[in-house]
Order: structure tokens, then C-alpha cells, then sequence
């Protein structure tokens, strides 16, 4: 049996949808035309505020030897985005004392005032509290032998937010 | 701002919600509210 001719389209040629050429196939279409956007509208909003900042949180007490002080910050969208990703990035600082003085901050650098051996400090994202829409981060500090001392930590977030809203330090 | 009181007799001040703390690996047992915190920034949609 002769297999049938085809049109430039490999349809039979003579069949009703090879005459039809008012009308295309998706297939004609992908062949024929490249679809292209003209324009992008991004949010206004997203783009003049891509990145965002947080309030400044701190806190402080005292501890003595041999005890150790576990700081987790956490940023959390507010109800405006609750179901947004977020990436951000954490500031933290730690002093001895009840202020920000830089003689005696002991973390991310060690001041002037600071002994050596006084502290054992620990930083990081911790997989086990992962979560899709909170960002979280740990500091520890362990008192090995300052004493009785006060501690003073601040922490700051700088964020991206996927749309604009409120979150929360 | 909030105080937290842990088992030891060791007390926190602590100013943000998102900020927790742990001594020895222990949660606070109390934990009273001093005064309301400053913490949010509000991005208004234009």
C-alpha cells in the first residue's frame, strides 16, 4: 500500500484539516511563531524595597562559671506575607557588661578587655530548626572563667522579602 | 520588654519577640512582660 502524500505540515494532502488554512494547529503555531513578552510589571514596592531591615534586639543578664547562655534570633514574616520565603541574613554581637562597649565585646571579635580563655562561643544555623518561612540563628556563649559577669547581645537581621510586608525580630 | 527567669535564679532582659534564650541548655520557667517591645518595621504597599 502507497503511504498517502503529505503536505509541509505531514498532513495527507487533500484531507479537510490540510484544507482548512483559516485555522492552525498548536503544532503550525509552535512552528510558525516564537512567543516572546514585551514587558515585565514587577511590584513597585518589591523592588524599591528589596532589602529590608529589622529593629535592633538585645538582651542581658548575668551568669557565672561553669554555665553556659544559648541566644537563638528568629525572623519571622507577618501575617502580610506569612506564606513567603524570606533570605536574610543575621548580625549579632556579644559583650561583657550591660552595654555595647567595644573594649569588652567578646564576639564576633574579641576586645582589648576580654582574658583569653574566658569564654567559649558557638555560632551557627541550626538544621534542626529549619523551617521554610522563619529564619533563625544561634549564638552560645559558655562561661569558663570570668566569674560572675552581666552579658550583653544584640542581634539585627537584613532580609529580602519575595513582597513587601512586615517582619518580625 | 520581657524578664525571663531561669531555674538557677539567673533573669534575662530580653527587648524582640524572635529572641530566645537558653541557660544550660534550659528553657526560662517565667517569664513576665516589663514593657511592650519596639520590633516591628512596616513596609507600606504603594
Amino acid at each position: 500500500m502507497t503511504p498517502p502524500k503529505l503536505d509541509k505540515f505531514l498532513r495527507p494532502e487533500g484531507s479537510p484539516i490540510s484544507r482548512n488554512k483559516g485555522r492552525m494547529t498548536g503544532i503550525e503555531f509552535d512552528r510558525t511563531f516564537e512567543v516572546q513578552a514585551t514587558r515585565i510589571k514587577a511590584s513597585q514596592a518589591s523592588t524599591r524595597n528589596l532589602v529590608q531591615i529589622s529593629e535592633l534586639g538585645d538582651a542581658t543578664g548575668s551568669f557565672d562559671t561553669g554555665q553556659a547562655v544559648a541566644l537563638t534570633t528568629t525572623l519571622s514574616p507577618a501575617n502580610t506575607f506569612s506564606q513567603a520565603r524570606m533570605l536574610a541574613t543575621p548580625y549579632v554581637d556579644v559583650y561583657e557588661g550591660t552595654a555595647a562597649v567595644g573594649s569588652m565585646q567578646l564576639y564576633p571579635v574579641m576586645g582589648a578587655g576580654i582574658a583569653n580563655g574566658d569564654y567559649e562561643v558557638m555560632s551557627g544555623y541550626d538544621l534542626a530548626d529549619f523551617d521554610e518561612y522563619v529564619e533563625n540563628y544561634k549564638i552560645s556563649v559558655e562561661n569558663v572563667a570570668a566569674g560572675a559577669v552581666s552579658i550583653y547581645f544584640r542581634t539585627r537581621w537584613r532580609y529580602i522579602s519575595e513582597r513587601s510586608g512586615t517582619a518580625t525580630l | 520588654m520581657r524578664e525571663l527567669t531561669f531555674a538557677n535564679g539567673i533573669k534575662f532582659k530580653v527587648n524582640g519577640e524572635g529572641i530566645s534564650l537558653k541557660v544550660d541548655g534550659k528553657d526560662p520557667i517565667k517569664e513576665e512582660v516589663l514593657t511592650k517591645d519596639k520590633k516591628n518595621i512596616t513596609i507600606k504597599k504603594k
